[in-house]
C-alpha cells in the first residue's frame, strides 16, 4: 500500500511521459511519438517511484459487469502484476485466471491496431432528444455507468437502452424476480455447511461471488483430525465442472434435464416419492438433505432457464438454507431484450447505434443475425477492446480503455463499491464507457471529475480501493408460493430424448474477451485440460453410438445451421449431451458454436444431430495419461477411512533412510529462513488461476498450440488430473498442482555438469540460467517433470509491448537454458532486503508465493518450515501431510495434504 | 647411426645369425633395421629393453594424482556448493575421473616417450640418402654397423658383412 | 596350426610382395568407392547443414520434449561409441592375449573406432541447449570463478571420451608410423613421397625403434584395455546413475561394455566383407578371420542376451513397481513395443544363427547379420533411453517422443560422415597393418 497522497500524483503527466517512453514499441502505433530529448529518464526521479521498488494501487477489473478489487503492482511505471485486493468482499486477495491474465490484455498488440476516433465527433450525430437513438451495452454494475445512463435518459428521452441477456445473467435474476418479487443477489457462506447441492453450477469458480465463495469453501475444509466434521457436495451437471469435480456425488444428467431433477428433488422433499431413473440418486440425496436443514444449500447454474432458478430457491427456502439476499448492482434495470433493437434496425428507425463493447457480432445467437442488421444503422459506433468482427461493422470505432487506464467505479455483487483508477497512461487512444454515456449526456467532465462528485474525498478509498460502508443489507426473502408452482409446472414432464446441445462460455475466454490473450489460449482449459481449442465434449457411450473419438472432426446440425469442430471424449460427461465453449471461433482458434445458437435458447439450445465428417483435427491437451500410477502421487481418504486409519500418510512423509550424511541439517550452518510450501488437496479446487498467476510473475512465455503438441509447454505450474480408477473412490478425479517441490536431496542438481541447478541455504533448488549448458539431464531425472526447457527463443516475434508486462526481478532466460519454478525467489529476496534495511527479523511467513497470493481457496502454504509456528509448520505435521513419490527419498520441500472426501455412509453400504 | 656401413640380408634369420657373428667378434656399435620386428633379430642384437613401462608408470600416478587435486580442491575447496545435499568431497563420485586421468596421463607419455627414446620426429637422416635403405621398411634386412665401433674398419669389416651373407653393402656418409 | 583351421594368411608371399598388396588400396581406386565417396561426402554435407540450421535455430528442431530430454542425439552417441569399442577391443584387447589373427584387422578396426568416437563425439555437443559452451565441462580457471559440478555423470562422460579418442589417436598411430614409412618408400611421386615421410615422422624400422615401439604399443594396449571397459561404463552411468526406471541399475556397465562390444564386433564385419570383396583380401583376411569375428560377436551376443534376462529378473525380483511396470508393461507393450520386439529379434533371436558353422563361413550371410545387429543395437538404444523417459513417475508428464527430419537427417547425416571418412582413410592409409602381416608371414615361415 502507498501514501494516498502518492496515489494522486499519478496523475502528474512527468511519469507518464517516462512510461510512454519503456513503451517503445508503441512508437509505431500511432499513437504519440515521443521527443528523442525525453529519451534519459529520472533526469529528476518523480518521488512516487522509487526504481527497483514496485508501486502498488488499488483498483478494480469487471467480472461479468461486477467489481472485482485488484492491487496493481507497478514498476518504473509500468503495471507488471495483478493481485487480489484482500480489503474487497469479491476478492478477499485471491484472484481466477480471467483476472490474473487482464494485465496482459492492457499490452496486447491488438489493441494497438485501434485508431484514434473522437468520440464528441462520432457521438455528434445524436438527436437532441435521441430519437434513433440506440445503445446496445453489457450489464453494468458500474455506478458511474449507471448514473451517465441516467443523465443520458433525462437528457435524451428517446433514446433506448438495450442489454443482450446471454451477455449476463439474465436467467438468474429473472428467476429471483419471480421468486422473490426484485432481482436480488444470494448470499450464503459456504464455509459452514454440511451439505452443498450445486445444478448445473459451477459455484466456485463462476459468478460475480465465486472468489469469495471459493475461499469460504476451503475455509471449511482443510480438516487436522478426523474427528471434525466435513461438508458434503453434491453435483448435478450435465458436463464437468470444476466444482462437480470436487462433489462426493456427482450425478450426469443433461443440462436440460436438471430442471426436471430439481422439481423431483422438491417433490421429494415434500414427501413424494421420487421416480425415474435417478430415483435412488435423489432419494438418498433428499434424506441427506434433510438430515442436515438449515445447514445445506442448493446452487442453479446461470444458464439454466429462470424457473429452476425459482425452483432452487424454493428448495433453499424449503431446507431453512442459510441464504441472505440484497438487491443487485447490476444495470441497467430495463428489461434485457434484444428484440426491439433488432425490430428497430429492420424498421429501418436506428440512425445511431452506439455499441459499448460485448462483440456483438460474435457473441449473440446467429439468429440475431447481427452482422447484416448492425449495417442497417445510419451511424454505429463502437467501442472496442480489438479490432473485432464487430469493429468491422461499425462506421465509427472508437478504442475502448482497459480499467487499468482509467478512473471508474464498480460494484460487487454485495454493493461494496471500489474504484477503478489509472495505474499507466492509456496505451491506445480511448475512451471508457463511461465517458461514451456521459458525452452523449452532455456532461463533458472527466470521468475522475465526476467520480470526486460522485463518491467526495477520494484518498482514502484510492489507498484502500475499496469505499466504506457501501455494502448492501442482506436480508432473508419469502419466496412466492405460486411462482413456485408455475416455475414447476413448466419444469416437470417428460425429459425429451435424443442429443442435446449445450453451450457455455469458456472458463478461459469468456464469451470470447479472452480470445486474443496468448496467457488464456495456452492455459489448459480447468477441466479438460485442452489448450487453444474448444471442441464438441461427448460421453463415452454415445460416442461409440455415434463411432466417433476424440479428435474426430463432427458436425453438429440444428435445423438449417451446422458447425464443424473436433469431438472430445470426456468421461463424466452425461451421456446424451453435448457441449461447446464459446468464445473460440475469434482470433482463428476453434470454432464458433454461435451458428446453433438462439435468442430464446442460447444456452441449452435443444437437440442436435451428430455426424462425423470424416476428418481428424489435433486437439492438444498439456496432460495425455490421467491413471494414477503404481506409486500414486496424490493421497486420497474418505472420511470415515481416515478415521479407521488417521496415520495413513505417514509412511508417505518420513523420509526414506540414507547412507549419506544430511548435509541441510548437519554441516552447513543453517540460514535464517529454510522456506517451504505445503498444498492442500483438499481445499485445491484445480481452477488454474495459479498456473496464470505463474506466468505473470515469472515472464513464462507461450509457445503455441504446436509446441504443447510436442510436449514443450513452459508453465512452471501445473494442475494435474488423476482418475481414480479402483476402489470405492473409483472415477473420481483429483487434481495436484505439481511445480519444482525444492527437493533437500534433489536428484536434478547432482546431473548438472555445470553446477548450474545447486542448492541454496536457505533450501531452495535454485537454476542459473546463464550457467545452464541445456544438456537437459536435470529434466531425465527429476521425477516431478516440473522443469520446462527452452527449445526455441520464444520470445522472438512476441510483441514487443508484451515486454512491458515483464517483471524485472525475474531472470530473463535464453534459448537453451532450464528453467523451472523458484519458489518466486525474488519475493523472498525482497522480503529479506526489507526486514534487513529495516533492522527486523523475518516472520514466520514473510513471503506470499505468486500461486499462493492468488489462489481463491487459500490452498497453498509458504513459509519457514524452521519456524515452528508457521502455517507451513503446522501443516506440515497435520496427519495428511506427505510428500509425492515419497519412496525416491528426494526430501521435497513442497508437501501436500491428502484431500479427504465425505461421501454419505448412507450410499457407500 | 650417422655413419658406418649399411649391408642387406636376404632375411629374418641370416640378419639375426650376421648379428650374433659380429657380436661375438666384439662389435659393438651395431644396428639393424627391419620391415617388421622379428624376436631373432631383436635378441641377436640385445642391448637394455625399453625403459618406457617406468615411465608410464610415473605418468599414470601422477595422471591420477593430479585429477584427484583438481576434483578435490574444485568441489571442496575453492567453491563447495551443495549439490542435492550431497557432501562437498565426495570420493566415490571421482573415481571414474581419476582413472580417465590416470590413462590419459599414462598414455601420452608412453606415446611422448617412444618419440623420445627414438629420437623421433626426425624427418631427415643419413640414411635416407642411402639408396639401399630405399626398400628398408618394405623388405630391407639391414644391418649397420657405427664407424665409431671400436671395431670398425671399412675394409675388413665390409668383408666380413659380405661373409656372413649380407646381398649387399654400402657405406654410409654423415 | 592345427590341422583343418584354415590359416590366417593364404598364398605364398615375400615382404615386398605383401607390401605391395597392402599399399594397393592406397594406389588403385575402384571407381564405386569413389562414387561412394561422393555420395557420403553429400551426406556429410547435409549432417553439417543439419548442425547448421539445429545451432540457428535450436534443439526445438529436433524431436525431443518434456519428458523425453534425450532423443536421437544421446541414441546415435552411444550407439556409436560403443561401435568404436570393438576396434580397441581387438586391437588392444586381443594384443593383450596375443591373438594373431587380430594383425590384419586391427588397421581397419581401429580406424572404424576413431572415426565413430569422432560421430559420437559430435552428439554430446550438439545435442546441448547452448552447444557453444560445451567447454564449460572442461575445469579451467574462468573469470566465472566457477568449475565443472564432478559428481555429474556426464563430466565424467566428457573426460572419457576426450580420453578414449586422444587414445585411440595415439595407439592408431603408433601402429601406424612403421606403415607409413613403407608407404613412404614405396611412393611412386614425390608428392606422396614427403606426405607420407612427414607424417612416418622419420621412422626408420630401427630394431631399437622397433623394440621402443613394441613396448609402447603393449602399454597402450594395456591402458586402452581398462579405458575401453571405463568409457562404456561411464557412459552406462549417464543412465545408471539416474532416477528413472529403466535406467537406474547397477548392471549397466558390463551390460553396456558388452551390448558395445558386440555393435562393434558388427560393425567390423559389415566394414571387413564388402572391403575384402572389393580389394581381394581373402589371402589376408582369410574365411578363418570372419569365423572368429563371428564367434566373438556370438559371445557378445550372448552376453547382451544374458543382460537383457538378468534386467528383467531383477525388475521383477525388486518388486518396485514402478520397475515392473516398465520391464512388463511399458517396454513390451507400450506404444514403442514394437520396437522392443524388434530390438529382441536383432539381438537376441538373430545371433543364434551364429553357432552355425555355414553361416560364419559365409560372408554375405555375415554381412546381412551385421547390418541386423547394428540396428538391433540402435534400437536398444532408443528403447533404453526413450522408453524410460516417457512413461516415468507421474502419469501426469508421460508424453510420446516422434524424432524430427533434423534428428533423421543429423544420424544418417552422421552415417555417411562415418563412411566418408572411412573411404578417405582407405584412399591415404595402408587399410591392413603391413607389418603385422608381415610378422604372421615371417611366423608361418618359421613355424613350416
Amino acid at each position: 500500500m502507498t501514501d494516498p497522497a502518492d496515489l494522486l500524483s499519478i496523475l502528474e503527466p512527468t511519469r507518464r511521459d517516462v512510461v510512454r517512453l519503456l513503451a517503445a514499441g508503441l512508437a509505431s502505433t500511432g499513437c504519440t511519438r515521443s521527443p528523442p530529448e525525453l529519451i534519459v529518464p529520472y533526469v529528476e526521479r518523480p518521488p512516487e517511484v522509487v526504481p527497483g521498488v514496485p508501486t502498488v494501487y488499488a483498483t478494480s477489473l469487471q467480472r461479468d459487469g461486477y467489481g472485482v478489487g485488484v492491487l496493481a503492482a507497478c514498476r518504473e511505471g509500468r503495471p507488471i502484476k495483478l493481485e487480489g485486493n484482500p480489503r474487497h468482499p469479491a476478492s478477499l486477495g485471491g484472484l481466477g485466471l480471467r483476472e490474473q491474465a487482464a494485465i496482459l490484455d492492457l499490452y496486447g498488440a491488438e489493441r494497438r491496431a485501434l485508431a484514434a476516433t473522437d468520440p464528441a465527433a462520432a457521438l455528434g450525430a445524436a438527436a437532441p432528444d435521441g430519437e434513433g437513438l440506440h445503445i446496445l451495452m453489457p450489464p453494468s454494475a458500474s455506478p458511474g455507468v449507471l448514473e451517465a445512463l441516467q443523465r443520458l435518459r433525462a437528457r435524451r428521452p428517446r433514446a433506448r437502452i438495450h442489454v443482450a441477456p446471454c451477455w449476463g445473467p439474465a436467467e438468474r435474476l429473472e428467476g429471483a424476480r419471480r421468486a422473490f418479487g426484485a432481482a436480488v443477489e444470494a448470499e450464503a457462506d459456504l464455509g459452514a455447511l454440511d451439505v452443498l447441492l450445486t445444478l448445473d453450477a459451477d459455484p466456485l469458480v463462476e459468478g460475480p461471488s465465486a472468489l469469495r465463495d471459493a475461499r469460504r469453501w476451503a475455509a471449511g475444509r482443510g480438516i487436522e483430525r478426523p474427528t471434525a466434521s466435513l461438508a458434503r457436495l453434491y453435483s448435478v451437471e450435465g458436463s464437468p465442472s470444476v466444482t462437480g469435480r470436487l462433489a462426493d456425488h456427482r450425478l450426469a444428467l443433461p443440462d436440460h434435464a436438471v430442471g426436471p431433477f430439481a422439481a423431483q428433488l422438491l417433490r421429494a422433499l415434500d414427501g413424494a416419492p421420487p421416480v425415474g431413473p435417478w430415483a435412488d440418486w435423489l432419494g438418498a440425496l433428499a434424506r441427506d438433505l434433510e438430515r442436515h436443514r438449515g445447514r445445506c444449500l442448493v446452487r442453479v447454474g446461470a444458464r439454466q432457464p429462470a424457473a429452476v432458478h425459482v425452483i432452487g430457491h424454493a428448495l433453499n427456502a424449503r431446507l431453512a438454507a442459510p441464504v441472505r439476499y440484497a438487491p443487485t448492482p447490476l444495470g441497467p434495470t430495463t428489461p434485457w431484450r434484444l428484440e426491439p433493437l433488432l425490430d428497430a434496425l429492420d424498421g429501418g428507425g436506428v440512425r445511431c447505434l452506439v455499441v459499448l463493447g460485448g462483440d456483438p457480432a460474435h457473441t449473440l445467437p446467429a439468429d440475431a443475425r447481427w452482422s447484416a442488421r448492425a449495417r442497417r444503422a445510419s451511424r454505429h459506433v463502437y467501442l472496442a477492446d480489438a479490432p473485432d468482427p464487430s469493429a468491422a461493422l461499425a462506421t465509427h470505432v472508437v478504442p475502448a480503455l482497459h480499467p487499468l487506464e482509467r478512473w471508474g467505479d464498480a460494484r460487487a455483487a454485495d454493493g461494496t463499491v471500489s474504484l477503478v483508477q489509472p495505474v499507466i497512461r492509456p496505451l491506445v487512444p480511448g475512451v471508457s464507457a463511461e465517458t461514451v454515456l456521459s458525452t452523449l449526456a452532455g456532461d463533458t467532465r472527466t470521468d475522475r471529475a465526476r467520480l470526486a462528485a460522485r463518491w467526495g474525498h477520494l484518498d482514502q478509498a484510492l489507498a484502500t480501493g475499496v469505499l466504506p460502508d457501501t455494502r448492501a443489507t442482506f436480508e432473508a426473502r419469502a419466496v412466492d408460493p405460486g411462482a413456485v408452482e408455475a416455475a414447476l409446472r413448466q419444469v416437470e414432464g417428460p425429459a425429451p430424448e435424443g442429443l442435446h446441445l449445450s453451450v457455455r462460455p469458456d472458463r478461459r475466454l469468456g464469451l470470447g474477451e479472452g480470445a486474443h490473450n496468448p496467457w488464456l489460449q495456452e492455459l489448459p482449459e480447468p477441466v479438460t485440460q485442452v489448450v487453444w481449442d474448444n471442441a464438441a465434449l461427448i460421453g463415452r457411450a454415445t460416442a461409440a453410438e455415434a463411432g466417433v473419438a476424440t479428435g474426430d472432426v463432427v458436425r453438429l446440425t440444428r435445423g438449417a445451421r451446422s458447425i464443424e469442430l473436433p469431438a472430445l471424449i470426456v468421461p463424466d460427461q452425461a451421456e446424451g449431451q453435448l457441449t461447446v465453449w464459446l468464445g473460440f471461433g475469434r482470433a482463428g482458434v476453434g470454432v464458433d458454436a454461435g451458428p446453433l445458437r438462439t435468442l430464446d435458447a442460447p444456452w441449452l439450445t435443444g437437440p442436435v444431430e451428430l455426424a462425423s465428417v470424416g476428418r481428424r483435427h489435433d486437439l492438444v491437451t498439456t496432460q495425455r495419461h490421467h491413471r494414477l500410477g503404481d506409486e500414486p502421487p496424490v493421497l486420497h481418504r474418505t472420511l470415515d477411512a481416515w478415521r479407521r486409519e488417521p496415520d495413513f500418510a505417514r509412511h508417505h512423509a518420513e523420509p526414506p533412510p540414507s547412507i549419506l550424511p544430511d548435509r541441510l541439517d548437519g554441516e552447513t550452518p543453517q540460514r535464517e529462513g529454510q522456506w517451504g510450501m505445503t498444498i492442500d488437496l483438499d481445499k485445491c479446487i484445480g481452477c488454474n488461476a495459479c498456473v496464470v498467476a505463474c506466468q505473470a510473475e515469472n515472464d513464462i512465455p507461450t509457445v503455441g498450440k504446436a509446441m504443447v503438441a510436442l510436449g514443450r509447454e513452459m508453465h512452471w505450474l501445473r494442475v494435474d488430473h488423476y482418475r481414480v480408477d479402483e476402489g470405492p473412490e473409483a472415477g473420481r478425479t483429483l487434481v495436484q498442482p505439481m511445480a519444482c517441490q525444492h527437493c533437500e536431496k534433489a536428484p536434478c542438481e547432482y546431473v548438472c555438469p555445470v553446477g548450474a541447478t545447486t542448492h541454496s541455504p536457505d533450501g531452495l533448488n535454485e537454476m542459473t540460467y546463464n550457467r545452464c549448458v541445456g544438456t537437459r539431464f536435470c529434466s531425465n531425472n527429476c521425477p516431478y517433470k516440473v522443469r520446462r526447457f527452452n527449445f526455441f527463443d520464444y520470445r522472438r516475434g512476441q510483441p514487443q509491448t508484451l515486454r512491458l508486462q515483464a517483471n524485472p526481478d525475474v531472470t530473463a532466460r535464453a534459448r537453451g537454458v532450464m528453467e523451472k519454478c523458484t519458489y518466486c525467489v525474488q519475493r523472498i529476496r525482497r522480503a529479506q532486503i526489507e526486514a534487513r534495511a529495516e533492522g527486523r527479523p523475518l516472520g514466520p511467513a514473510p513471503v506470499q508465493t505468486a500461486c499462493q497470493q492468488t489462489c481463491p481457496a487459500d490452498a497453498i502454504a509458504f513459509g519457514r518450515v524452521d519456524r515452528a509456528d508457521s502455517r507451513v509448520s503446522r501443516e506440515r505435521r497435520s496427519p495428511r501431510a506427505y510428500a509425492a513419490l515419497n519412496a525416491l527419498g528426494t526430501r521435497p520441500r513442497t508437501m501436500y495434504l491428502a484431500r479427504i472426501t465425505h461421501p454419505d455412509p448412507e450410499r457407500e453400504s | 647411426m650417422r655413419s658406418g656401413l649399411l649391408a642387406r640380408f636376404a632375411g629374418p634369420d641370416a640378419l639375426a645369425a650376421a648379428l650374433t657373428a659380429l657380436r661375438d667378434e666384439g662389435y659393438a656399435r651395431l644396428d639393424a633395421y627391419t620391415p617388421c620386428p622379428d624376436e631373432a633379430v631383436d635378441a641377436a642384437l640385445g642391448g637394455p629393453p625399453s625403459p618406457l613401462a617406468r615411465f608410464v608408470l610415473a605418468g599414470g600416478l601422477s595422471g591420477a594424482g593430479l585429477a584427484y587435486l583438481v576434483l578435490w580442491w574444485t568441489q571442496a575447496v575453492d567453491y563447495p556448493l551443495n549439490i542435492g545435499g550431497r557432501p562437498a568431497h565426495a570420493p566415490l563420485a571421482y573415481v571414474p575421473l581419476v582413472f580417465e586421468g590416470a590413462v590419459l596421463c599414462a598414455s601420452l607419455t608412453a606415446f611422448v616417450g617412444f618419440l623420445l627414446l627414438c629420437g623421433l620426429p626426425r624427418l631427415w637422416h643419413p640414411l635416407f640418402e642411402v639408396s639401399l635403405f630405399e626398400r628398408a621398411s618394405i623388405d630391407g634386412w639391414l644391418l649397420a654397423v657405427d664407424d665409431r665401433d671400436p671395431r670398425f674398419d671399412d675394409e675388413q669389416t665390409t668383408a666380413r658383412l659380405q661373409a656372413l651373407g649380407a646381398e649387399a653393402v654400402v657405406e654410409v656418409a654423415p | 596350426m592345427s590341422e583343418g583351421t584354415p590359416p590366417l594368411l593364404i598364398g605364398r608371399w615375400t615382404d615386398a610382395s605383401l607390401t605391395d598388396a597392402l599399399l594397393e588400396p592406397t594406389r588403385r581406386r575402384p571407381r564405386v568407392l569413389t562414387v561412394l565417396l561422393g555420395v557420403t561426402g553429400l551426406g556429410t554435407l547435409m549432417l553439417f547443414a543439419a548442425i547448421g540450421w539445429t545451432f540457428l535455430a535450436g534443439i526445438g528442431t529436433w524431436g525431443n520434449n518434456i519428458p523425453v530430454g534425450w532423443g536421437f542425439a544421446i541414441i546415435n552417441f552411444v550407439w556409436w561409441i560403443g561401435i568404436g569399442h570393438a576396434g580397441t577391443f581387438i586391437s588392444a584387447v586381443l594384443l593383450l592375449f596375443e591373438q594373431p589373427w587380430r594383425n590384419s584387422l586391427n588397421r581397419l578396426a581401429e580406424a572404424m573406432t576413431l572415426f565413430a568416437v569422432v560421430q559420437a563425439g559430435l552428439f554430446p555437443v550438439l545435442h546441448l541447449g547452448r552447444p557453444w559452451f560445451a567447454y564449460w565441462l572442461v575445469p579451467y580457471p574462468s573469470t566465472m570463478e566457477v568449475w565443472p559440478q564432478f559428481m555429474s555423470v556426464l563430466t565424467w562422460d566428457a573426460g572419457a571420451v576426450t580420453t578414449y579418442l586422444i587414445v585411440s589417436v595415439l595407439f592408431w598411430y603408433l601402429g601406424l608410423l612403421p606403415d607409413l614409412a613403407s608407404a613412404r618408400d614405396a611412393a611412386t611421386t614425390r608428392f606422396r613421397r614427403r606426405a607420407y615421410g612427414l607424417f612416418a615422422l622419420g621412422w626408420r624400422g630401427s630394431v631399437r625403434h622397433w623394440r621402443h615401439q613394441r613396448r609402447a604399443q603393449l602399454l597402450l594396449a594395456g591402458l586402452a584395455t581398462p579405458l575401453v571397459l571405463s568409457v562404456h561404463s561411464i557412459v552406462s552411468m549417464d543412465f545408471a546413475t539416474a532416477k528413472l526406471s529403466g535406467w537406474h541399475s547397477t548392471i549397466f556397465p558390463p551390460y553396456f561394455v558388452a551390448g558395445a562390444i558386440f555393435s562393434g564386433f558388427a560393425m567390423v564385419l559389415t566394414l571387413v566383407v564388402p572391403l575384402r570383396r572389393l580389394f581381394h583380401w581373402e589371402r589376408f583376411i582369410t574365411a578363418r578371420h570372419l569365423d572368429l569375428v563371428a564367434k566373438m560377436t556370438l559371445a557378445m551376443g550372448l552376453l547382451v542376451a544374458y543382460s537383457y534376462a538378468a534386467e528383467l529378473f531383477v525388475a521383477w525380483y525388486s518388486g518396485v513397481p514402478a520397475e515392473r511396470h516398465l520391464f512388463f508393461d511399458t517396454r513390451p507393450l507400450g506404444p514403442y513395443g514394437w520396437l522392443y520386439w524388434a530390438q529382441m529379434t536383432c539381438n537376441v533371436a538373430a545371433p543364434q544363427l551364429l553357432w552355425f558353422r555355414a553361416v560364419r563361413r559365409r560372408p554375405w550371410a555375415l554381412f546381412v547379420l551385421s547390418i541386423v545387429f547394428n540396428i538391433g543395437m540402435w534400437l536398444e538404444r532408443f528403447v533404453l533411453i526413450v522408453t524410460s523417459q516417457h512413461r516415468d513417475f507421474l502419469p501426469s508428464s508421460w508424453d510420446l517422443y516422434v524424432p524430427s527430419l533434423i534428428d533423421g537427417a543429423l544420424f544418417f547425416g552422421s552415417l555417411s560422415f562415418f563412411a566418408f571418412l572411412m573411404l578417405l582413410f582407405l584412399r591415404v592409409v595402408p587399410p591392413v597393418a603391413i607389418a603385422e602381416t608381415k610378422e604372421i608371414l615371417h611366423e608361418r615361415g618359421t613355424d613350416a
